[in-house]
């Protein structure tokens, strides 16, 4: 199409006409539940983001952003939910008012306004740089319940040291904490460096049975897991 | 986007497509003797099939594509493994699988597809009756996991649409699961070994333990795996 000044003016009034009835068809009410389905891991606070196919918060094979980093070391939602919220999207942050423990439920609504895609993270505790999360899950058109089962990701930003030292800003190696006061401590490390540095599914933690030493002072018996490990029940109102 | 094919019963190369991994694939049209009228080219479909390693540390061996009849699964759960199957499964050679008698059209991608690595082909498929797609892939730092997705129809994918999977990782169940005889970087050990000495069915793979928990293992924790193992994304381009 050849674009003139005039077509151009028409088309951004057509363009906002258009817009204006996608925005009141494609908007959403929607009610969410998030379970976690872990033996012993802990979700910190939880993102929930409506976003356009543009945006996201990760995608596995690339390289985690910053903001990804940051949640997934360390739990700090703020910079993935306000890089959602600059391109238009919108979020609920931290539904559970703080931790989600294993075997616990947490509820949300969202209106999705325009937005057409459904995003979720949450760290894993305790790992290095484990996460929860959903990659722009295309939100139904029709109204429903529909059920989406959630895989642990690693970042690919930490190696798997499997050690609780506090360490959770980005860069710092360790893992911050083990929520439930069940990790060890004097473990040597299981690894110090990771070749693959693109987010992908997580190996899942090692640990040992040694709370005072060993390689890991993650518990083989209570921090493993295999996925899924979360489902996520979207009703579309 | 540039892919240039020659007619069939010919050794066709593929064009690269632009922005993913530096890797060609190849096509043999292997059954060109057949004179079944069911092989009459009606139509010329091009596909766009992207696999992503999502392991942590698992290698794959070159990606094997084979167009066959609606008839053929490469495998099924709770089966025994076939030859060709457990060729691949094994030691990452997929040639065998090529020569199926049921696979009408094979590719093979020419290198190992890294951990968290993508490589895309352009495919394309001529005859009506060999429009179902079998994905097959070793996973290296192992006796005998392989992982894919047998027998997807394409007939039904419009012009533009696509179809997404994720694939669960499969033990051959061929060869026992010592974590020593690996052709993987991780060991650098034996790959195919005609001697069936584990379950003999194809089941999903259990896991590795790694070094931390099996004396003797060649294995490291890094290269523990949990499913899904592939991404793979299906995209009719014409």
């Amino acid at each position: 199409m050849k674009i003139t000044a005039q077509s151009l003016a028409k088309n951004a009034v057509m363009a906002a006409a258009l817009a204006a009835s996608a925005f009141s068809a494609q908007a959403a009410e929607l009610d969410i539940k998030l379970y976690n389905l872990t033996h012993g891991i802990t979700f910190t606070p939880v993102l929930v983001a409506a976003h356009d196919s543009q945006t996201m918060l990760f995608k596995v094979g690339d390289t985690a952003s910053a903001a990804l980093q940051k949640m997934a070391e360390g739990g700090a939602i703020d910079d993935l939910s306000s890089q959602v919220t600059t391109a238009g999207g919108v979020v609920v942050e931290n539904p559970a008012q703080g931790m989600l423990g294993a075997g616990a439920m947490t509820t949300a609504m969202l209106d999705t306004q325009d937005n057409m895609y459904l995003s979720l993270t949450a760290m894993l505790l305790p790992t290095n740089d484990g996460f929860v999360g959903l990659d722009s899950w295309k939100i139904p058109s029709e109204a429903g319940t529909y059920t989406v089962w959630l895989n642990a990701y690693d970042a690919g930003s930490e190696a798997n040291d499997e050690i609780i030292n506090g360490g959770g800003a980005s860069g710092t190696p360790g893992i911050p904490v083990a929520p439930n006061g069940d990790g060890g401590s004097g473990a040597s490390g299981v690894r110090t460096t990771e070749a693959n540095n693109m987010v992908h599914i997580h190996p899942g933690n090692v640990g040992d049975t040694d709370n005072a030493g060993g390689m890991s002072d993650l518990d083989s018996r209570v921090h493993r897991w295999l996925n899924p490990v979360a489902k996520l029940v979207v009703t579309v109102k | 986007m540039k892919t240039q094919f020659k007619p069939a019963h010919s050794l066709i190369w593929l064009s690269l497509i632009a922005g993913m991994s530096v890797l060609s694939g190849c096509s043999i049209d292997i059954n060109s003797d057949d004179d079944d009228k069911d092989d009459e080219m009606k139509q010329s479909y091009h596909y766009q099939i992207t696999v992503t390693n999502l392991t942590q540390a698992q290698p794959m061996s070159p990606v094997s594509l084979t167009l066959h009849n609606a008839s053929t699964k490469l495998w099924m759960m709770g089966e025994l493994a076939s030859n060709a199957l457990e060729v691949m499964a094994e030691g990452g050679d997929n040639s065998q699988l090529a020569e199926l008698p049921s696979v009408k059209m094979a590719y093979s991608g020419e290198g190992i597809l890294m951990p968290g690595n993508s490589q895309s082909w352009m495919i394309e498929s001529m005859y009506e009756n060999y429009m179902h797609l079998s994905i097959a892939t070793m996973l290296v730092n192992t006796n005998d996991a392989f992982t894919g997705k047998t027998a997807i129809d394409l007939s039904s994918l419009d012009v533009g649409m696509s179809m997404h999977y994720t694939t669960m990782a499969y033990d051959a169940g061929t060869e026992a699961n010592d974590e020593i005889n690996l052709p993987g970087p991780a060991a650098g050990g034996e790959g195919y070994n005609s001697a069936r000495n584990d379950v003999d069915r194809v089941h999903i793979h259990p896991g590795v333990l790694s070094n931390a928990e099996l004396t003797g293992s060649l294995l490291s924790p890094e290269h523990k795996f949990d499913n899904p193992v592939t991404k793979i994304t299906i995209t009719r381009m014409q």
